[in-house]
C-alpha cells in the first residue's frame, strides 16, 4: 500500500524568484507520527505549507516535483480543498483569531466544516480548559490554551491527516509535556496521522514512529524513530547529548553542516 | 453670526440633518471598511461605482417612474461592479502589498468615470418622488429624509449583526484578521472575501441611492463618497460599528461648519471632513475603533 503522503522531488519558490526547497522528497504513512527536525529556517515550514497549499498566501507555488495524498495528486491545489480531503496544518505561532472568543473561533471554523454541537463537545472534551474560558477573547489565553484551540480548530475537520507545526515553540516544558500527551492520545484514540515539525527534537522522537532531518532546505538524514535517537551525529547536535568534542571549532555549526550535505 | 442668535428650531434641524447625512456617509464608509477588512487595502473605485449606482438609478426611475425600480437596480449594479473588481483586480493581487491594490482601484475609478460619462454624462436631476413635510415639534422633517432614514438603518445594524452573531459572520471576521491562518483551518477565504466585496457593493449602492433621494443625482455625489472615506478612517478602517459614530461625527461637522463657518472661510462645509480626518488622527492613529492587536510573547 503507498504512504497516505507522498511528496516527490519538490521545489518550492517564493516569488518566482527565491528557491527555498529543492527536491524533497518524504512520505508518511497512514496511522503513524512522522516528524521533520531541523533548525530554524531549514524549510520545515515551507514544506507544510506546500502541502497545505497555504503558501499561496506567501506567494509561493511547487514548480517542479508533486504532492500526493491517499493517491490523489494536491500540488498546488487550494488551501480549502486540500482541508477538505482532510489535510489540515495547524500553523507555527498558534494562528488562532486572537480578536475573537474561544466561541467564535470555533463557530467560524465549524461554519466551514459543518461541524454540529455533538462534534464541537467530542472535541472540547480533549480541551476542558477551552470550555471554561469560552467567551474570553483568544488573544487573552495563554501560551498552551492557544495551542490548544489551534489543535480543537483543526479537529473540527475531522482530519485524517494533522501536520503541526512547532506545537511546542515558547511553551513551558510542563504545558509542552501536556500537549504531547494530547496529541499521542489524538492519534491513538482517533486515528489521525500525524506530521510534525519541531525544533524540540527530544520530544518529537519521543513520540515518531519515524523521522526527517531538514537544514537548508534539503533532508540530510532519515530513518525510523528509534534509529534517529540512536544517530551520533543527531544526539550530539539535536538531543545535546553526545561527547563534547576537542576544541570549539570543530562544533561550530558551519562544519557540521558540511558534513551532511 | 453669532450662536445665541440660533434658536431650538434651527438647531434641532441642524442637528437632525447633520445625523441623517452622517448615516448616509456611514452606509459608503462601511463599503470602504468591508474592503478593508478582506484585502486589507482601501477600494479607491468606490466613488465612482457609487456615481454609477446613481445614475442607474437615475435611468431606470425616468424610465418606470418607480423608486423602489430605481433602488433595486442601483444596488444590483453596485454589488455587480464589486463583484467584479473582486475577481478581476483584488483576487489576482492577493498576497501583494496593499499598494498593489490601491494602486489598481484608482485604475479602476478612472476607467468607471469614463462608464459614468457615457452612461449619465453630468446630468442633475432629482429622483421622481412626492416630498410632504412633518412637523415633529422644533423639527421639520421631509419625506425623502424620512425615506434615507429608514433605508439605511436597517442595513447598517443588519451587517454588524451578520458579523457579530452568526457562524457566517464569525467566518468572515476570521479572514479579516488572519486570512492566511483562515486559509489552513480550511475556511473558503476567497468566497469570504468575495463575500466582503458584494456586502460592501451593497452597502455602497444603498448609499448612493439614499444620497440621492436626499440631495439630487449629480457628478457631486462622488465627492460624497470621498468624504465617506473619511468617516470611515475616523472611525478606524477595520471596525465595522464604528463607521455609524464615524459618519455622524462627519455629518454634524459638515453641517456646523456650513452654518457657522462659511461666512469667514466659504466652502468650509465640504472640506471640513478631511481636516477633521487630520486632527482625530493626530490623537488617534488608528481611529476610534481601529484595533490595536492584542499580543502575547
Amino acid at each position: 500500500m503507498p504512504p497516505m503522503l507522498t511528496v516527490s522531488n519538490a521545489e518550492i519558490m517564493y516569488h518566482p524568484y527565491i528557491l527555498v526547497i529543492k527536491n524533497l522528497s518524504l512520505a508518511v504513512e497512514k496511522g503513524t507520527i512522522t516528524c521533520i527536525l531541523g533548525p530554524n529556517g531549514a524549510g520545515k515550514s515551507t514544506t507544510l505549507k506546500a502541502i497545505s497549499g497555504v503558501i499561496k498566501y506567501e506567494r509561493g507555488k511547487v514548480t517542479r516535483g508533486s504532492i500526493s495524498f491517499e493517491g490523489e495528486d494536491i500540488t498546488n491545489r487550494e488551501p480549502d480543498d486540500i482541508a477538505k480531503r482532510g489535510v489540515i496544518y495547524v500553523m507555527e505561532g498558534r494562528r488562532i483569531f486572537k480578536e475573537l472568543t474561544v466561541k467564535e473561533n470555533i463557530d467560524a471554523v465549524a461554519y466551514t466544516t459543518g461541524a454540529g454541537p455533538d462534534e464541537v463537545k467530542a472535541v472540547l472534551d480533549y480541551f476542558p480548559r477551552l470550555r471554561e474560558r469560552f467567551s474570553e477573547r483568544a488573544g487573552n489565553l495563554s501560551g498552551g490554551e492557544q495551542q490548544m484551540l489551534a489543535i480543537a480548530l483543526a479537529l473540527l475537520h475531522k482530519p485524517k491527516l494533522l501536520m503541526l507545526d512547532e506545537p511546542s515553540l515558547g511553551l513551558a516544558p510542563k504545558v509542552v509535556s501536556q500537549l504531547y500527551s494530547t496529541i499521542v492520545e489524538l492519534h491513538r484514540n482517533e486515528g489521525i496521522t500525524i506530521l510534525l515539525a519541531e525544533q524540540n527534537a527530544r520530544k518529537a522522537l519521543e513520540i515518531s514512529d519515524y523521522g526527517y532531518v531538514m537544514e537548508n532546505g534539503r533532508i540530510v538524514t532519515e530513518g525510523p524513530a528509534d534509529v534517529l535517537r540512536e544517530d551520533k551525529d543527531i544526539r550530539e547536535f539535536y538531543l545535546g547529548m553526545g561527547k563534547a568534542r576537542a576544541g570549539y571549532k570543530s562544533v561550530k555549526w558551519y562544519r557540521r553542516k558540511k558534513r551532511w550535505v | 453670526m453669532a450662536l445665541e442668535a440660533v434658536d431650538v428650531e434651527t438647531w434641532s434641524n441642524l442637528i437632525f440633518q447633520g445625523v441623517l447625512l452622517g448615516i448616509l456617509y456611514s452606509l459608503i464608509a462601511m463599503g470602504y471598511n468591508l474592503v478593508y477588512r478582506a484585502n486589507k487595502s482601501i477600494n479607491f473605485a468606490v466613488p465612482q461605482v457609487v456615481l454609477l449606482a446613481a445614475y442607474t438609478a437615475l435611468i431606470t426611475a425616468t424610465a418606470t417612474g418607480r423608486l423602489e425600480v430605481a433602488l433595486a437596480s442601483a444596488i444590483i449594479v453596485s454589488v455587480a461592479v464589486s463583484m467584479a473588481i473582486e475577481r478581476g483586480v483584488a483576487r489576482p493581487l492577493l498576497g501583494r502589498p496593499p499598494i498593489a491594490l490601491i494602486g489598481a482601484t484608482l485604475g479602476v475609478f478612472y476607467a468607471l468615470k469614463g462608464v459614468v460619462l457615457v452612461v449619465g454624462g453630468s446630468e442633475v436631476a432629482v429622483l421622481p418622488l412626492d416630498i410632504d413635510y412633518y412637523r415633529l415639534g422644533a423639527l421639520t422633517v421631509a419625506t425623502n429624509d424620512l425615506i434615507s432614514l429608514l433605508g439605511a438603518i436597517p442595513v447598517l445594524a443588519g451587517v454588524v449583526l451578520l458579523h457579530r452573531k452568526t457562524s457566517f459572520g464569525a467566518a468572515m471576521r476570521a479572514v479579516a484578521e488572519d486570512a492566511e491562518g483562515a486559509a489552513a483551518y480550511g475556511l473558503p477565504v476567497r468566497r469570504l472575501m468575495l463575500a466582503g466585496w458584494a456586502l460592501a457593493g451593497l452597502v455602497g449602492g444603498l448609499g448612493s441611492i439614499l444620497l440621492a433621494v436626499k440631495t439630487q443625482v449629480s457628478p457631486d455625489l462622488e465627492y460624497y463618497a470621498i468624504r465617506a472615506l473619511a468617516a470611515s478612517l475616523i472611525a478606524g478602517l477595520d471596525s465595522l460599528g464604528g463607521v455609524l459614530l464615524g459618519g455622524i461625527v462627519l455629518g454634524l461637522a459638515e453641517q456646523l461648519a456650513s452654518k457657522f463657518l462659511d461666512p469667514y472661510l466659504p466652502g468650509i462645509g465640504s472640506d471640513i471632513a478631511f481636516l477633521l480626518l487630520l486632527l482625530i488622527l493626530f490623537v488617534k492613529p488608528y481611529g476610534f475603533f481601529g484595533s490595536e492587536r492584542i499580543e502575547r510573547v
